[in-house]
């Protein structure tokens, strides 16, 4: 699952050329999505890693090239996966080569790895790996600004990550027999002082990746000038890997830390008021979105931070539906600017009455973002908010604000850019068809099927975030 | 040993060629092929021969072996592309050739001394060759301030250096590396006071042998100056000589009083990383760009000599490995577009990724791998080696890791030149003709720099 992608990439990079390229990578995503559901059907929800990989690598250094499945590897890598399909076919009637689609691919096995590393370094490797392919596909394919935006972006989450390297090698050094493997950093015991330096470590590297305020000045630009794919994958999957991290690696190994968590917390809702209230001000759709994402993060990251059954489960099955909700907004955004030559809400309307069907999957997205009752977003928000209020009621409060601020921006734009008269000289809004509206049409479907039935979802990772609990 | 003489001897032959036929590739084929048989012979003696030894002045260990073996694979890659790249006069491409072999004639003492003397010669003898060349371009300026300033700096580290030796010789009584290291464990604290200035002198000789900050200021200067090929030895080779036996001589002699040097390095190692890194931020002319780098590059491997009581010298050998194939890798693309030795700005990488699509590839990776970014070989040099000396010096290898966010900068910019600088609408983008030479050192460099990643572990654990 892991190596078809990869395969995939060199092969499209070395012999495919313009419009076959992107049926072969189209292939490829596929395929990968029909073995990841073969292995979805044979998984056993009890917690424990499955189909594990475990090849010695630096054996002098302790190092270990180690995978392994558990509820919440899977359930990220099903979303990477899942969405890979829809990425691509994103893009189908765009103008790229090759390389766009081998390196959508590199990146698509790089996030598997890291939901799935169960070695230090293999993390830290896939982790870094998957930063290359995005800087690549934002640089060359993004808007005017793309060139300093995305260095900005690269050197910012590049420091962060070799702070949590330093972290890594920290508690490496502390292990009995110098390893890296996940158990044996989990058994490590900090003192006080040094579980502090550790945990900031972590903490540093993941905030920015997610991004957390106040790390996350490097977010709006870069959504904004990389090209829709790499947005996707950007807000769809990368922005996982942070909470992922916080989930995986920061909680389980230096649980010693557990009370600097509410100042992260306060951190992860300050966000959410901050970024939401900018959202409702701006023009750019794609902007609103990021600013929203920013607000979405903050929240699943509150929850995580509770290190609590109800918390954890609502940021996991959370992090699937913001995956889902917020590709779906940025095609939706693409769509708009590809026929309107606009983002600015201001010159945008009444697409509604020119594209009924396009209204209908947009309203449906919109409402699964917003977290209306049986979409998917409400069952997520529901469970993360009961698990902040039982943790801490001033955080669940101001989260809170969340769900009413969001349903603000969101109908503004809806408003603003599906209803209402046409501009003078706006160009007709032809109905969406062909791929995008099959892209956008499985969005939509999932956003209601996981809003009536989440329970799969929930049992799939409930095991084995009980076991993350038990390291607390 | 068989290496050393092998090579001294395609020195000279190449002499005589040199003199004796104006076809180039005559003598080229015989460097190269000397290079391959050293290289050979190398191996032999790590597999099968008894470490050589002669009079307590040269031992070939282990450790001299693997340096010995990566500074010649440098040094063969460096040959490789030097058909048409030599642009010192057209008479003495046979002196280039002989030269660069008798300067690694000079790199092998350096990693095999056992007597300071032998280290005081080495180091002579790989620096005169590389005065001469840093001149061959007589009719032209830079060059010659180039040979001047090299020769002037290296004639004051090498009194640094002799007066250091002086001094240790006059608390020891001897010029061996181990029974100084004896010497100091039986005395312990009764050292007389000289014997440590004795070794701060010779620390500071060898730090500007490896060009650390505040002993620097040649090297930008030198590495513009010099003619590109010579500057691609300069920074590859000559580093990993310098530092082989930097390391040598301080896990073996000095490790037990790293009381007293080790802030010393600690304050250079940092001022080196920084001001390297900061101060190649600024620059817009490629090899000043890239002697700022090896500045850089310098300051996290003076990590390594200050955790040398670990005495692996495993971790400087896979960092120096990994660096001296991507600044030669890097060096092949420049020079394969610099048509002379006029320092060109990175501009001229401008839509690289049109022109010749893995020549550009192979330039990406190899400014990954200085960068160290993962998964290219620079990563693992650097991790290795921060790794080692984490435990006692976490501060400053904090300020190693963020040194390194700030050098993506530098190297991104190379990278943006290459894949995603503006052409004007219309332009045709004209392929450019890498010769078959660069070529293969092109790719050999690529598939080295990612290649190590798969098993970094081997050169680790080799037993140096």
């Amino acid at each position: 699952m892991l190596i078809l992608p990869l395969l995939g990439a060199f092969v499209i990079a070395v012999f495919f050329r313009g419009a076959n390229a992107r049926h072969a990578a189209l292939f490829t995503a596929l395929a990968t999505l029909a073995t990841t559901v073969g292995y979805l059907v044979n998984f056993t929800a009890d917690g424990s890693f499955q189909w594990a990989v475990d090849l010695p690598w630096i054996p002098q250094a302790g190092i270990r090239f180690k995978l392994g499945f558990d509820g919440i590897g899977m359930l990220l890598v099903g979303l990477t996966n899942l969405l890979l399909p829809i990425i691509v076919l994103s893009t189908y009637d765009k103008e790229y080569k090759g390389g766009y689609y081998a390196l959508v691919l590199i990146m698509q096995t790089a996030l598997q790895g890291v939901f799935t590393a169960l070695d230090g370094i293999t993390f830290y490797v896939f982790w870094e790996l998957a930063l290359i392919p995005i800087y690549f596909i934002s640089a060359t394919w993004g808007g005017v600004r793309r060139i300093g935006v995305t260095l900005k972006f690269f050197i910012y989450t590049f420091a962060g990550s070799v702070l949590m390297l330093l972290s890594l090698l920290y508690l490496y050094g502390k292990t009995p027999d110098q390893s890296f493997d996940w158990q044996q950093l989990v058994a490590v015991q900090l003192n006080a002082t040094e579980a502090i330096w550790v945990a900031l470590g972590f903490f540093v590297a993941f905030a920015i990746k997610m991004p957390l305020f106040p790390f996350h000045t490097w977010q709006p630009d870069t959504y904004t000038e990389s090209p829709t794919g790499g947005t996707m994958l950007l807000s769809g999957i990368m922005l996982k890997m942070g909470i992922y991290g916080l989930m995986r690696w920061m909680l389980p190994l230096v649980p010693e830390a557990v009370h600097l968590n509410s100042i992260f917390m306060a951190l992860a809702v300050t966000g959410i008021l901050y970024a939401s209230v900018i959202a409702m001000r701006l023009q750019d759709i794609k902007r609103i979105i990021a600013y929203s994402s920013i607000a979405h993060v903050g929240l699943i990251a509150a929850g995580v931070l509770t290190f609590e059954t109800t918390g954890m489960q609502g940021a996991l099955i959370q992090m699937l539906n913001h995956g889902i909700n917020v590709v779906g907004l940025f095609l939706i955004s693409d769509i708009i600017e590809k026929r309107m030559h606009t983002r600015r809400l201001a010159e945008l309307g009444g697409i509604a009455r020119q594209a009924p069907v396009f209204a209908v999957l947009f309203m449906i997205i919109m409402l699964g973002t917003v977290a209306v009752p049986f979409t998917n977003g409400f069952v997520g928000e529901l469970l993360l908010l009961k698990g902040l209020y039982a943790h801490q009621l001033w955080a669940a409060v101001v989260a809170g604000f969340t769900i009413i601020l969001c349903a603000v921006y969101m109908l503004r734009i809806y408003q603003f850019a599906m209803l209402g008269e046409a501009k003078e000289g706006a160009p007709v809004f032809a109905d969406i068809r062909g791929v995008e509206l099959w892209a956008l049409g499985v969005l939509s479907v999932l956003v209601i099927v996981i809003g009536l039935f989440p329970q799969p979802i929930l049992d799939l990772t409930a095991a084995s975030v009980e076991n993350l609990i038990k390291l607390k | 040993m068989k290496a050393l003489l092998i090579i001294f001897v395609t020195g000279l032959l190449a002499l005589f060629f040199g003199l004796r036929t104006d076809k180039r590739w005559v003598v080229q084929a015989l460097t190269v092929a000397g290079l391959i048989a050293a290289l050979g012979a190398t191996y032999y003696d790590w597999a099968w021969g008894t470490p050589f030894e002669m009079a307590g002045m040269i031992h070939f260990d282990h450790y001299a072996l693997a340096f010995s073996g990566i500074s010649i694979c440098a040094t063969l890659l460096i040959a490789l592309m030097s058909d048409r790249s030599y642009q010192g006069s057209e008479e003495n491409y046979g002196d280039y050739f002989a030269l660069i072999l008798f300067s690694l004639c000079g790199a092998f003492c350096l990693f095999s001394f056992e007597s300071l003397i032998m280290m005081f010669l080495g180091i002579e003898i790989l620096s005169i060759p590389m005065y001469a060349l840093a001149g061959a371009q007589k009719d032209r300026l830079a060059s010659n301030e180039a040979a001047l300033k090299y020769f002037l700096m290296g004639a004051f580290a090498t009194g640094f250096l002799l007066f250091g030796i002086a001094l240790v010789y006059g608390a020891t009584a001897s010029f061996n590396i181990t029974e100084i290291s004896t010497a100091i464990q039986s005395k312990g604290a009764l050292m007389p006071a000289f014997f440590y200035v004795g070794v701060i002198l010779i620390l500071v000789g060898l730090s500007f042998k490896v060009g650390a900050v505040p002993f620097h200021y040649w090297s930008p200067d030198v590495y513009e100056g010099s003619p590109n090929l010579v500057t691609v030895f300069m920074s590859a080779v000559v580093k990993i000589a310098a530092f082989g036996a930097f390391f040598r001589l301080f896990a073996g002699s000095f490790s037990g009083i790293i009381g007293q040097w080790g802030p010393t390095l600690s304050v250079i190692a940092l001022l080196t990383m920084t001001l390297g890194n900061v101060t190649a931020v600024m620059q817009t002319n490629f090899k000043r760009l890239m002697a700022y780098s090896s500045i850089a590059h310098a300051g996290y491997l003076l990590l390594g000599i200050l955790s040398s009581e670990r005495g692996v010298g495993g971790v400087m050998l896979v960092y120096l490995l990994s660096y001296a194939v991507a600044t030669i890798s890097a060096f092949a693309v420049y020079m394969a577009l610099s048509k002379d030795n006029e320092g060109a700005g990175i501009q001229i990488f401008r839509v690289l990724s049109r022109r010749d699509g893995w020549s550009a590839a192979a330039m990406a990776v190899a400014m990954l791998s200085l960068a160290g970014i993962p998964p290219t070989a620079g990563f693992f040099g650097k991790y290795f080696l921060f790794a080692e000396a984490f435990p006692d010096y976490p501060l400053l290898v904090l300020a190693a890791v963020l040194n390194s966010a700030v050098s993506v900068y530098y190297y991104f910019r190379v990278i943006i030149e290459m894949y995603f600088a503006p052409v004007a609408e219309g332009t045709a983008v004209a392929k450019t003709d890498f010769g078959r030479n660069y070529r293969i050192v092109i790719i050999a460099g690529l598939i080295l720099l990612l290649g190590m990643s798969l098993a970094p572990g081997w050169l680790l654990g080799l037993p140096v």
